[in-house]
């Protein structure tokens, strides 16, 4: 397998990161944070007119038809500015599991408006984007005259208060899961917006009495949460290059300002007992980012392995994020703590990259299942 | 990672000779149709004994006129990989090497790794010596010295440590002193692994006592069995005596044996390293392999779990937590070769897979002695089963692997000052 950029992808990659770098820097996250709209339609439009939303889209659709291998490229470089625009929730999950599971109907209504930026999609399927808790059922669906009628509360649900569409997971009574597509603004639906550590879009999702109808269904009627796994797989491959993205800047702030703090008359990176912690976060990034490509390169050639290394390249990114925040906050010492400074922003950003789609934790122990132990 | 099916009924070894598959056209055939054929003729040509012998340590023959090869299978698979120059396959010809690429390299070791097969030939000087004489040699060593370690017929060590100067090399004392068309040798080496085993060393000493530290070293060639080398071996905590301290008294030493300029010979020095640290970098990855599969199997004996999930949370996490790990190490292992394609050096980049390629060795033998136990405590005797008691010494060898080559906290000093460019 290659790792090596092709000439392609080394230009999608620079131009993302100038895209990033001139139109979203982290800057705005402090701006955005006090906005009732928590990403920008602007960016996201600069995002959709750059290609990023189209990547993963098959060309009948109105996509690139590319892969995981380039979104990544492009996630990464949302990540090293913590670019809070639904990327991976629209372009990777929702895409996905419409391209996978879709019907002809479905992902002919859907995709191009996805492509091309001008729908955004987002998954409602577990509390707080989590798959290792247990499903709490809280989302019901009863069949009524040939329909459905689905009730309930789903929180903590991530990029669902500026989505036009909305894939939800509701328990049917016999206690099977069934997947719908549904109309965000679809009557009985409200989006309570909450406020979170990393001040992404995210609310409370109420659904009083929704009516839907069979060609709603996404999937097989009762096939499950399980069906989603394929996108899912993808989305932690997103999520993971996002992270890394956000490590390896998180890594280069650090060492700027360590290169010109001075105390005791020297610059502070000049102490061993910073730069051996240094270098082996440097070690834990570029580890991440060996599981960011042969993940998603993996996934990209349909490899039996793709699952599994998806959790993989999950749970190393988020975990060289962690290590690559924390150190950074101490090495900046008291300014460290201090919201003026960015580096605390990578912390914040953990905890919420961390959590969704099944934290560290649960992706070894999938690692673990799917290895037969 | 392509798997290579070994084709039922292929395994018997041809009784006739080695045949000669010109190694020619393999540079015009696509990587996929090599990788074929090259699986093809190391299944007709490895002899059926060595199968499955590779445990994952460095194994295999490490040639030499004084350790013969342990069985007749060992000789003729060398035999047979020599024919073909694929104890070397990416050297010249000329020199005895198989004249194809890195790539072609290492599909042939991944072959190897997939067979359990021990590559037929491994040392200090198909992995230090040779590549630096490619680099740095004149002709006349290149064609003394270079088709030798091809055949397996000399075996090298590397002479570098002494007791003053260890992570501070360039402190070295050993001097060698100009006499006519010869150096004449006086001093002391240490840690020399397997010097007692070897026929030659390659040795850092001070021709220069008045210059800059760095600028009096020269790197020359010793013959072992010069009057005046000896050597004494030295205990380790595992119980095993791989290293020894080496003399030196009054030792004449052609000087047609230095390597490079004299007194510049820490260049040299620093591009060995390069080669050590990569060597020992990409040696862990082969034996990280099977780290998995091998500490599942001792946490299903030491939890009475046979089969499906294992009955502890906490083993499979550290188990998964150790396998991500070594996956990502693999990638980046391949990432760095990848890199040198086009025939360029490792670079700084190759002691990121030393630091982290040692710890995880390390980390893995801390977990398996953790997992096993009240097994893991034997030494010697029949109260432990034998595989048991290799553990245990395999798990303190394995306290030397964040020392040897250089140490993790020096690679440290080395990424943060040429990586990250910290002052
Ligand atoms: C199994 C094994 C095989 C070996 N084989 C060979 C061989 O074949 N040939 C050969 O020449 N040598 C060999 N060596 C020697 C090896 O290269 C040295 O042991 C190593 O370079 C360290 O030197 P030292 O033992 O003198 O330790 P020291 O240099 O005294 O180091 C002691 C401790 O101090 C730390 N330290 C030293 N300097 C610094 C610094 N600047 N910053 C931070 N920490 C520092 C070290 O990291 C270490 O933890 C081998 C060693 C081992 C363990």
């Amino acid at each position: 397998m290659a790792f090596s950029l092709t000439e392609d992808q080394t230009q999608i990659a620079d131009s993302a990161r100038k895209l990033v770098e001139t139109q979203a820097p982290i800057a705005r996250l402090r701006t955005l944070r006090s906005q009732p709209e928590r990403w920008s339609r602007k960016c996201w439009a600069a995002m959709a007119e750059a290609g990023w939303t189209a990547l993963c889209v098959q060309e009948r659709h109105g996509g690139l038809d590319l892969g995981l291998t380039e979104l990544a490229l492009v996630a990464e470089a949302a990540g090293r500015q913590l670019a809070p625009e639904p990327l991976v929730s629209s372009a990777v999950l929702f895409a996905s599991a419409v391209q996978l599971l879709g019907t002809h109907a479905q992902r002919d209504q859907l995709l191009a408006s996805v492509a091309d930026g001008t729908r955004i999609g987002a998954l409602c399927v577990a509390d707080g984007g989590r798959y290792d808790a247990p499903d709490r059922g809280c989302v019901q669906a009863r069949i009524v005259d040939g329909g459905f009628i689905v009730d309930g509360v789903r929180s903590h649900t991530l990029d669902v208060t500026l989505a036009d569409t909305l894939i939800v997971a509701a328990r049917g009574p016999n206690g099977a899961v069934t997947l719908f597509v549904v109309d965000a603004n679809a009557t009985g639906i409200t989006r309570t917006p909450e406020a979170r550590v990393d001040g992404r879009d995210a609310a409370t999702v109420r659904f009083d009495s929704v009516r839907l109808a069979p060609a709603d269904i996404l999937g097989e009627l009762g096939g499950g949460l399980a069906q989603l796994d394929g996108a899912l797989d993808r989305g932690a491959v997103g999520v993971a290059a996002f992270a890394l993205g956000a490590a390896t800047r998180a890594l280069e702030l650090t060492l700027d300002y360590v290169r010109t703090r001075i105390q005791f008359g020297v610059a502070i990176g000049s102490f061993q007992a910073l730069q051996h912690r240094l270098a082996y976060v440097f070690a834990k990034v570029e580890l991440a980012r060996s599981g960011v490509l042969t993940a998603s390169r993996a996934i990209d050639a349909g490899a039996a392995d793709g699952p599994r290394l998806a959790s993989m390249a999950k749970a190393k990114a988020c975990d060289a994020l962690e290590l690559a925040a924390k150190e950074g906050i101490q090495m900046f010492g008291g300014v460290g703590m201090t919201d003026e400074y960015d580096i605390g922003f990578y912390l914040k950003a953990h905890r919420g990259l961390d959590t969704w789609l099944g934290d560290s934790a649960h992706h070894r122990a999938r690692w673990a299942t799917l290895q037969g132990y | 990672m392509k798997r290579v099916s070994v084709p039922a009924g292929r395994l018997e070894p041809r009784s006739d000779a080695y045949p000669i598959v010109p190694t020619r056209g393999a540079l015009e055939m696509s990587l996929e149709d090599f990788r074929a054929e090259a699986a093809l003729w190391i299944v007709e040509n490895a002899p059926r004994s060595l199968y499955g012998t590779r445990s994952g340590r460095f194994d295999g023959y490490w040639g030499g006129k004084k350790q013969p090869p342990v069985s007749e299978d060992v000789a003729r698979w060398l035999a047979a990989c020599v024919e073909r120059g694929w104890t070397a396959p990416d050297w010249p010809t000329e020199l005895g090497g198989g004249g194809l690429s890195r790539q072609h390299t290492e599909i042939i070791s991944e072959i190897l790794t997939e067979l359990k097969l021990p590559p037929p030939l491994v040392g200090f000087g198909l992995a230090m010596i040779g590549p630096t004489l490619l680099d740095f040699g004149n002709d006349a060593q290149r064609a003394a010295h270079i088709p030798p370690i091809v055949r397996g017929e000399v075996r090298w060590c590397q002479g570098y440590s002494e007791p003053g100067a260890g992570s501070d090399l360039a402190s070295l004392a050993t001097r060698a002193v100009r006499d006519g068309d010869d150096f004449v040798i006086d001093g002391q080496k240490v840690w020399t692994s397997h010097a007692d085993k070897s026929d030659w060393i390659f040795a850092l000493v001070r021709t220069n006592p008045d210059a800059k530290k760095q600028s009096g070293i020269t790197f020359i060639l010793i013959d072992m069995s010069t009057h005046g080398v000896s050597t004494r071996p030295i205990e380790l905590i595992s119980g095993s005596s791989p290293f020894c301290e080496v003399f030196f008294e009054n030792v004449r030493v052609p000087a047609a044996n230095v390597v490079g300029q004299v007194d510049h010979g820490w260049t040299v020095a620093k591009a060995l390293l390069g080669y050590e640290r990569s060597m020992i970098g990409a040696a862990m990855g082969g034996q990280l392999r099977d780290a998995e599969a091998d500490l599942v199997a001792r946490a299903r004996r030491a939890l009475d779990a046979p089969s499906g999930q294992l009955p502890s949370a906490l083993t499979r996490d550290e188990i998964a937590d150790l396998a991500m790990d070594e996956a990502c190490f693999n990638v980046t292992v391949q990432r760095v070769i990848e890199g040198m394609k086009g025939g360029k050096k490792p670079g700084s980049e190759s002691s990121i897979l030393k630091v982290v390629g040692s710890a995880l060795k390390q980390r893995r033998f801390d977990l398996a002695v953790k997992i096993a136990g009240p097994e893991s405590q034997g030494w010697e005797g029949d109260a432990f089963a034998a595989d048991d008691l290799s553990l245990t010494r395999d798990w303190l060898r394995s306290r030397g692997n964040t020392i040897e080559g250089g140490t993790s906290e020096v690679q440290l000093n080395i990424i943060a000052k040429h990586v990250l460019g910290l002052p």
